[in-house]
C-alpha cells in the first residue's frame, strides 16, 4: 500500500497544483509569523546577550548612599568570584550646545582601556573618532533617535548646575568631544533622570577616570568570573552571579554605618553654615528695613511737625492780621470820631464865631466907650477940677461941681475897674476864638495825620498779607514735597520688604527643608545591584518579552486562516474523491487507509510549508523585528540563536491544524457507504436564504444580485475564510500605514496643538522675584515675542498601583491665559480641563502606565522623599513625556511652599530661523536665564526617524499581499474547479467570457469588500495592539490613522483581489464547455 | 433570413450575406457539409468526424442516433458551438458558422441555441424560476419566463430549488430554460439519460410538442435507436461517419413508442 499510495497522492499533488500551493502558502505564512516572531524574542536577547559579553557590561553594580572609599573597594576585592572591578565615578553636569541646554552624564573610562585588561568594565564601541589620551577629551555618545548637534572636534564647556563648582569634581570644566561611542551600559536614548537641569539626562560623555578628582568613588562595577557563559536573561545567569551578590551584601552593613557619622556631621556643618548665612541676612535685611523705616518716620515726624508750625503761622499771622485790621478799623473809627467832631467844632466853631465876634466887637466898642467915657470923664473932672479952682464958684456950685466931680470920679473908677475887665475878656474872647479856630485846625491836622498813618497801616497790612502768603505757599509746596517722598519712600520700602522677605522665605523653607532632609537622612545603604537593576537591560528584556504579545495573536490568526484554507481545499479534494472513496472502500480498505491519501497530501504540504515558513519566517522576522526596535537601541547587528525547539513545534503545530482539518473534511464521507459513495453526491441544496424575507429589498435586487448574495451565504467555511484572511490582509494594512501616521503625527500634536508656546526659556535657580518681574516685562515688551507667560517646571516621581514614573510637575499663576500656551485637553476632545484645586490633570501615557484614571490618586515625590497624595481630576492628550499639571492654591496645599516661576514659556512672532537664532543669542545674554530651548528643530529631526520605520510597512505590506493571494487565489481556486460544471453551463448558454467571469467574480469581490471592511475594523485593534507594544516608556504613539490610510489599505486590498481575479481569469476561460456534458462524479 | 438579421444585428451583415447563387442551391435551416474533426495526440490523429454532411429543415424533429463513441457528441458540440470542426463547413439558417471565432461562437450559442442537457446541469442554488431567467438575462429577444415554466409544467414549482425537484422536473425546468431563450435550435443531449422510462417519455414528449408548437428545430442526441421512430429526421451515425438520414414521414407519437 505504501508506494502506491505515495504515488497516488504525489499524482494528487501534481493534479491539483494549485491547492497545495495554497495549503503550503498559509502553512509557511503561518509558521513564518508564528516562529518568526516568537524566535525573535531569544533571537533579541541573544543578541544583547552577546554585546553584554563582548564588552563586558558589569554583573554587578554597588552604589551606596554615601559613595565608596577605596577601603570599600578593597574589601570587595577580596571576595571570591569576582573577575574584573572597576570603581568608578559619575556626575552630571550641563552644558550648553546652540543656547540650549543639555544635561550630561559623565562616566569614567579607565586609564587602561585594553581588551587584555579584565577591569576595563562596560566597555565601548568606537563609532567614530578616537578615545580620549589626554586630559581635556573626552567621548560622547553616538545618539540614535535624535541627532545631537554635536560634532567630533567641538569643545563643550560644562557647567555644575549646582551650588558647587565642577572644578571641585572635575579636573577641566570644558572637554573636547574627540570620537563617539557606544555602549552595552546604555542601549537606548534613555539614560536616566538627574536632579539638575530640566531633570533628563539627555546623553553620556566619557573621561580618563583620573579627571575625577573626587576620592569617594559614587559605584563599583564589577563582572563575575565565568558569568559570560550564560545568557543573562535566564535565570540561570542570576544563579550564578548570587553568590557574589549575597557576599557583597554580607560586609555592606560593616561598611556602611563606617561611612555615616562622618557624613553625617560633616553635612550639619554646612547646614549650620548656611543658616547662619541666613540667619545674618535674615539680620542684616531686617536692620536695613528698621532704618529706612526710622527714616521714614523720622521724615514723618518732620512733615507733621512743618505741617502744625505752618499752620500755627498761619494763625499767628492770621491774628496778626486780625489786629491790624482791628487796629486799622479803630483808627478809622477814631478817625470818624474825630472827623465827626471836627465837623461839630467847626460847627460850633463857626456857630459861635459870630457871636464872639459881636461880643467882641460890642466889647471893643464898651472898651472903646468906656474908654471914650474915661477921656470924656477925665475931661469932665478936668474941666471940674479947672472950675473948681475957680474961686468964684459958689459953694453950692463948688458943692455941685465937687459932687459932679465925685460922681465923675466915681464914674472913672467904674470905667476904669470896668476896663481891666474888659481886656482881658476882650482878650480872652480873642484867645478863644484863636483857640476856637487853631483847635479846628489842630484837629484837621490831626485827621491828616490820621489818615496817613491808616493808609500807611493798610499799606503795611497788605504787604504782610502777601508776603505771608508767599511764606505759606512755599511752606506748603515743601510739605506737600515731604509728603510725596515720603509716600514714594513708604512703597519703595514696602516693596524691598515683601521681596526681601520672599527670598528670606524662600530660604528659610529651603533651609528648613534640608534640615527636615537632614534629620530623616536615611541609614546608610548598601545597593548591591545585579542586572535586574539595570535600566538597559531590563529595558530591552522588557521590549523583546513586549513581542509575545505580538508572537500570540498573529499566529492565531494565520493558523485559522491556514484551517480554513486546508479545510475548504481539502473538502474539495474529497469530494472529487469521492467515487474512489467508495470503490476503495469496496475494494475493503479501511477508513484509515482511505484518510491517510488526504493526510499524507495535507502533511507534504504542511512539511514543506513549515520548512520554507521556518526558513524565511525565522530570518526575516527576528531580522525586521530587531531592526526596528535598533531605530532605538543601539545593538549591534542581529546574531540568531538556534531555536531548533520552537521551529519543530510551530511545524507540529500548523501540521496538526492541516491534518485535524483534513480529517474533519474526511470524516463525513468515510462514514458513507460505499455504495452511497459510488454514486454521485447530490449537490448542495440551493437554500432561501435570510435576505430573502426581508422582500423589499430582495425585489429590488437585480437577478444577479440576487445570484450572488445567494452564493455568498452558500459556502460558509469559503465565506469565514475569505473574510478573514481578508480581514486580515486589511487589517495588517491599516496598521502598517497606521504606524507611520500615528508616529508621525506626534510631533506636530505634541508641539502644535499641545503645547503651543516654541521657546522655553529656563531661569536660573538662585534668580530673584524682582529680577524675575523685570525680565517678564522685557520679554513682553519684545515686538519678536507675542506671547509669554510664566510657569513652574519642576520634576518629581510619582507612585501609584506599584508603579514609579519620574514626571514633570507644571503649575502656573496664570491659569487664564495658561491655556495659550499649553493645551488641556483630553485626547479627542476640544474642550479645555480646568486647573482647580480639586485635583490634578495628569497626562495620557502616565495614566496608563500608573494604570490609573480620573478620580485615583497618585502620590507625589517632589525630591524631599515625601509622598504626597493627590487626586486625578483629568486626563490630557499628551505624546512626549510625563506631566502633572496643578493649580498654585492646590500646589501649595500638597507642598507647603508656594510655586515660584522658574520657567517662561514664549510664543514668538512669525520668525525666520536667523532671527530665532539672535533671539536666542539675546536671551541668553539675560542673566537670569540658564538655558533657551526652541522647538522649531524637532520636528525635522523625528521625520527621519519616521522615513526608517517605513520598512516594517513594506513587511506588514507583503505579508498582507501574501495573505490575501492565498486566501482568494484558494477560494477562487475551490469555487471554480466546484462549479465547474456550472460555469461551463453558463458558457454554453452563451455568456460571454467577461460575463463568466463577472459571474464567479461578483462574490470574490463582494467577499473581498465585506473582508477589507472587516479589516479595516480589525486594523484599528491590531495597530492599538502593536502600538501598544512598541511605545516607550515616556513617549505615547498616536492612536490616529489618517482617513486616507483607511482608503489605501481597502483600495490595495481590492486591487490584491483583482490581481488574482486576473490570474484566475485564464483559468476561467479555458474550462472547456464540455465539462457540462460530463456525468456528475 | 429576415427574422435572423433581426436576431444577430450585432453581426458583421457581410457574413451574413450570403450569394445569391448559394441561397438558391441552398434551401436548407442547417447544413452540415463534410464536416471533419481531427483529434491531434501527439504524432497521432484521431478523426472524431470523418467527413460528416447532412441538413437541417427549420421545425425539424431530428434524432441522431448512434452507440457511445461514434461521433453524436462531436456533432453536438459542433452544432452548438461548443467546438469548432477541423475541415469543412457548417451553415445555421444561412450563416457559416464553421469560420466563427470564439466570441462569435458564443454570440450564436447566446442567440441561436437552446441547450438540454443529460444531467439537466441546473445551478442548484437557484430556484425554478431563477435558473430560466439565468438564461433569458442575456438574450434579446426572450419568451416570457413565466408562460415558458407553465408550459413545461411546472407553475406550482416556479419558486423551488431544484433539489427539491425530481429528475423528470428538473429536466423540465432546463427545457424551459433552453426554450425561454426562444433559440433556433434546441439541442438535446441524451435528455432521457438520467430519467426512468415514464418520465423520460414525458420529456420526450415536451420536446415533441414543443417543435411542433413553437417550430423550433429540435435535434435530440441519443444512444437509443428506439427514439428515432418519432424524429421527423433520423440520422444514424458510426465510426465518425453518417451512417444512414431517414426522412420519417409519419413520426410516431411519443405515447407510442416502446423503448
Amino acid at each position: 500500500m505504501g508506494s502506491a499510495l505515495w504515488k497516488d497522492t504525489l499524482r494528487e499533488i501534481k493534479k491539483t497544483p494549485g491547492r497545495f500551493f495554497s495549503i503550503m502558502m498559509i502553512v509557511a505564512i503561518g509558521v513564518a509569523f508564528f516562529a518568526g516572531v516568537k524566535a525573535s524574542i531569544p533571537d533579541m536577547k541573544h543578541t544583547a546577550d552577546q554585546y553584554f559579553d563582548d564588552y563586558h557590561l558589569m554583573d554587578l553594580r554597588v552604589v551606596s548612599t554615601f559613595g565608596l572609599t577605596k577601603d570599600d573597594v578593597s574589601e570587595i576585592q577580596k571576595i571570591d568570584g569576582i573577575e574584573g572591578i572597576f570603581a568608578t565615578h559619575t556626575i552630571d553636569v550641563l552644558t550648553l550646545v546652540n543656547s540650549e541646554q543639555y544635561v550630561v552624564k559623565i562616566h569614567a573610562l579607565p586609564q587602561n582601556t585594553d581588551e587584555q585588561n579584565m577591569n576595563y568594565l562596560n566597555r565601548v564601541e568606537l563609532v567614530e573618532g578616537r578615545l580620549p589620551q589626554k586630559s581635556g577629551e573626552c567621548v560622547i555618545q553616538e545618539t540614535q533617535m535624535f541627532e545631537l548637534p554635536i560634532q567630533v572636534g567641538d569643545q563643550l564647556d560644562l557647567e555644575s548646575g549646582k551650588q558647587e563648582a565642577l572644578s571641585e569634581s572635575l579636573e577641566k570644566n570644558s572637554y573636547t568631544v574627540v570620537g563617539k561611542v557606544k555602549t552595552p551600559y546604555y542601549l537606548s536614548s534613555e539614560i536616566g533622570s538627574s536632579e539638575i537641569g530640566n531633570g533628563k539626562i539627555d546623553f553620556f560623555m566619557m573621561i580618563p577616570q583620573n579627571e575625577f578628582k573626587a576620592e569617594i568613588f559614587t559605584e563599583i562595577n564589577l563582572t563575575v568570573s565565568e558569568a559570560r557563559a550564560f545568557n543573562s536573561y535566564d535565570d540561570a545567569y542570576f544563579e550564578h552571579v548570587d553568590h557574589v551578590k549575597r557576599a557583597i551584601e554580607n560586609i555592606a552593613q560593616d561598611r556602611s554605618e563606617i561611612r555615616f557619622e562622618e557624613i553625617k556631621s560633616e553635612a550639619q556643618k554646612q547646614l549650620d553654615e548656611r543658616k547662619q548665612e541666613y540667619d545674618d541676612g535674615k539680620q542684616t535685611f531686617e536692620k536695613e528695613m528698621k532704618t529706612q523705616e526710622n527714616k521714614l518716620d523720622t521724615a514723618k515726624t518732620e512733615m507733621i511737625l512743618g505741617r502744625a508750625s505752618l499752620s500755627a503761622n498761619k494763625d499767628r499771622y492770621a491774628d496778626q492780621f486780625a489786629s491790624y485790621r482791628i487796629q486799622i478799623e479803630e483808627g478809622k473809627q477814631q478817625l470818624e470820631t474825630l472827623k465827626a467832631t471836627y465837623e461839630r467844632s467847626e460847627k460850633t466853631y463857626e456857630e459861635t464865631k459870630p457871636q464872639l465876634m459881636q461880643q467882641l466887637d460890642q466889647l471893643e466898642t464898651q472898651i472903646a466907650d468906656i474908654t471914650k467915657q474915661l477921656a470924656e470923664n477925665e475931661e469932665a473932672i478936668k474941666d471940674c477940677e479947672q472950675q473948681l479952682k475957680n474961686p468964684e464958684l459958689t459953694e453950692l456950685e463948688r458943692r455941685l461941681l465937687e459932687e459932679k466931680l465925685s460922681s465923675l470920679r466915681q464914674s472913672k473908677q467904674i470905667a476904669e475897674t470896668a476896663l481891666p475887665y474888659l481886656e482881658p475878656a476882650k482878650q480872652a474872647l480873642e484867645v478863644q476864638l484863636k483857640q476856637g479856630e487853631a483847635g479846628l485846625k489842630q484837629t484837621a491836622k490831626m485827621i491828616e495825620t490820621q489818615e496817613q498813618q491808616l493808609a500807611i497801616k493798610e499799606q503795611e497790612l497788605k504787604d504782610g498779607e502777601a508776603k505771608a502768603q508767599a511764606e505759606f505757599k512755599l511752606g506748603e509746596e515743601k510739605l506737600k514735597n515731604a509728603e510725596t517722598a515720603y509716600n514714594e519712600g513708604k512703597i519703595v520700602l514696602e516693596k524691598a520688604r515683601v521681596s526681601g522677605q520672599a527670598d528670606l522665605d524662600k530660604g528659610k523653607e529651603q533651609l528648613d527643608k534640608a534640615q527636615k532632609d537632614l534629620e530623616e537622612m536615611a541609614e546608610p545603604q548598601w545597593y548591591v545591584l545585579d542586572r535586574h537593576a539595570h535600566y538597559s537591560y531590563m529595558d530591552y528584556g522588557s521590549v523583546a518579552d513586549r513581542m509575545e504579545g505580538i508572537a500570540k495573536v498573529f499566529p492565531l490568526f494565520f493558523f485559522l486562516v491556514a484551517a480554513l484554507v486546508c479545510l475548504t481545499t481539502m473538502t474539495r479534494i474529497v469530494d472529487e474523491q469521492r467515487s474512489n472513496i467508495g470503490t476503495m472502500k469496496a475494494l475493503g480498505y479501511g477508513k484509515n487507509a482511505i484518510a491517510s491519501k488526504f493526510i499524507l497530501y495535507a502533511l507534504i504540504a504542511s512539511v514543506f510549508g513549515s520548512l520554507l515558513g521556518c526558513c524565511l519566517g525565522m530570518t526575516i522576522f527576528p531580522t525586521v523585528i530587531f531592526n526596528a526596535w535598533n531605530l532605538m537601541y543601539t545593538l549591534p547587528s542581529i546574531s540568531f540563536v538556534s531555536q531548533s525547539g520552537l521551529a519543530i513545534s510551530a511545524s507540529l503545530i500548523v501540521t496538526m491544524i492541516t491534518v485535524s482539518a483534513t480529517v474533519a473534511a474526511v470524516y463525513k464521507e468515510l462514514t458513507e457507504t460505499p455504495a452511497l459513495l459510488m454514486r454521485p453526491k447530490a449537490p448542495k441544496a440551493g437554500k432561501k436564504i435570510i435576505m430573502e424575507r426581508i422582500t423589499f429589498l430582495w425585489k429590488r435586487m437585480s437577478f444577479i444580485q440576487k445570484v450572488t448574495a445567494r452564493n455568498l451565504f452558500r459556502y460558509k467555511k469559503r465565506f469565514l475564510m475569505t473574510v478573514i484572511g481578508i480581514s486580515g490582509c486589511t487589517a495588517l494594512l491599516v496598521a502598517g500605514f497606521g504606524i507611520q501616521d500615528s508616529i508621525s503625527s506626534i510631533v506636530n500634536k505634541q508641539y502644535g496643538e499641545i503645547l503651543k508656546y516654541d521657546v522655553s526659556l529656563q531661569l536660573k535657580e538662585d534668580v530673584k522675584d524682582s529680577e524675575q518681574k523685570e525680565l517678564l516685562k522685557q520679554l513682553q515688551a519684545d515686538s519678536r515675542i507675542s506671547a509669554v507667560t510664566g510657569i513652574t517646571s519642576e520634576s518629581a516621581v510619582v507612585y501609584a498601583n506599584d508603579e514609579e514614573q519620574t514626571v514633570t510637575i507644571v503649575t502656573a499663576d496664570d491659569t487664564e491665559t495658561l491655556p495659550q500656551f499649553i493645551s488641556l485637553h483630553p485626547r479627542g476632545s476640544d474642550e479645555e480641563l480646568p486647573l482647580g484645586s480639586d485635583g490634578v490633570l495628569i497626562s495620557e501615557k502616565l495614566s496608563m502606565n500608573c494604570k490609573v484614571k480620573s478620580g485615583d490618586t497618585l502620590e507625589i515625590d517632589a525630591g524631599d522623599g515625601i509622598k504626597r497624595k493627590v487626586t486625578i481630576s483629568g486626563i490630557v492628550e499628551n505624546y512626549v513625556g510625563h506631566y502633572l499639571y496643578m493649580a498654585p492654591s492646590l500646589y501649595k496645599e500638597v507642598f507647603h511652599i508656594r510655586p515660584y516661576d522658574n520657567t517662561f514659556v514664549i510664543k514668538l512672532s512669525q520668525l525666520g530661523s536667523n532671527e530665532e537664532q539672535a533671539l536666542g543669542n539675546d536671551l541668553m545674554k539675560q542673566k537670569s536665564v540658564s538655558s533657551v530651548s526652541f522647538y522649531s528643530g524637532i520636528a525635522a529631526s523625528f521625520s527621519d526617524t519616521i522615513a526608517s520605520l517605513s520598512f516594517v510597512v513594506v513587511v506588514l505590506v507583503i505579508a498582507a499581499g501574501l495573505l490575501a493571494f492565498i486566501v482568494l487565489y484558494n477560494l477562487t481556486n475551490v469555487n471554480i474547479s466546484e462549479r465547474l460544471r456550472e460555469i461551463a453551463t453558463i458558457k454554453v448558454l452563451g455568456f460571454y467570457d467577461l460575463e463568466v467571469a463577472q459571474y464567479v467574480y461578483r462574490e470574490n469581490i463582494l467577499l473581498t469588500m465585506i473582508g477589507s471592511l472587516c479589516g479595516l475594523g480589525l486594523g484599528i485593534g491590531l495597530h492599538r495592539l502593536i502600538m501598544n507594544l512598541a511605545e516607550m516608556e515616556n513617549v505615547m504613539f498616536g492612536r490616529t490613522i489618517e482617513p486616507l490610510s483607511f482608503l489605501i489599505s481597502f483600495g490595495i486590498t481590492m486591487l490584491f483581489g483583482m490581481i488574482v481575479n486576473i490570474v484566475m481569469y485564464r483559468k476561467l476561460k479555458k474550462i472547456p464547455m464540455v465539462e457540462s456534458l460530463k456525468s456528475v462524479e | 433570413m429576415k427574422k435572423s438579421q433581426e436576431f444577430i444585428p450585432q453581426v458583421k451583415k457581410s457574413e451574413y450575406n450570403i450569394s445569391d447563387e448559394r441561397a438558391e442551391l441552398m434551401s436548407a435551416y442547417i447544413e452540415f457539409e463534410n464536416v471533419k474533426k481531427i483529434y491531434s495526440m501527439g504524432e497521432v490523429k484521431i478523426a472524431a468526424l470523418a467527413g460528416v454532411s447532412f441538413t437541417i429543415e427549420k421545425g425539424e424533429f431530428v434524432v441522431i442516433a448512434g452507440a457511445s463513441g461514434a461521433g453524436k457528441s462531436t456533432i453536438l458540440n459542433i452544432l452548438g458551438g461548443m467546438d469548432t470542426c477541423s475541415e469543412g463547413n457548417i451553415y445555421v439558417d444561412g450563416t457559416k458558422i464553421s469560420d466563427f471565432n470564439a466570441k462569435e461562437l458564443t454570440t450564436y450559442r447566446r442567440y441561436d441555441i437552446g441547450f438540454v442537457f443529460q444531467f439537466y446541469n441546473l445551478v442548484q442554488n437557484l430556484t425554478v424560476k431563477e435558473n430560466v431567467e439565468l438564461a433569458t438575462q442575456i438574450c434579446k429577444n426572450p419568451l416570457n419566463i413565466d408562460e415558458t415554466i407553465e408550459a413545461v409544467g411546472l407553475k406550482e414549482r416556479a419558486g423551488n430549488f431544484p433539489a427539491q425537484l425530481s429528475g423528470g422536473e428538473q429536466q423540465r425546468v432546463a427545457i424551459a430554460r433552453a426554450l425561454a431563450k426562444n433559440p433556433k435550435l434546441l439541442l438535446c443531449d441524451e435528455p432521457t439519460g438520467a430519467l426512468d422510462y415514464a418520465t423520460g417519455k414525458q420529456i420526450l414528449k415536451l420536446l415533441q410538442d414543443t417543435c411542433k408548437n413553437h417550430g423550433v428545430s429540435v435535434v435530440v442526441i441519443t444512444h437509443n435507436l428506439a427514439l428515432t421512430a418519432m424524429g421527423d429526421k433520423v440520422i444514424k451515425v458510426r465510426n465518425g461517419l453518417i451512417e444512414s438520414i431517414e426522412i420519417n414521414e409519419h413520426p410516431l407519437p411519443v405515447e407510442r413508442i416502446e423503448y
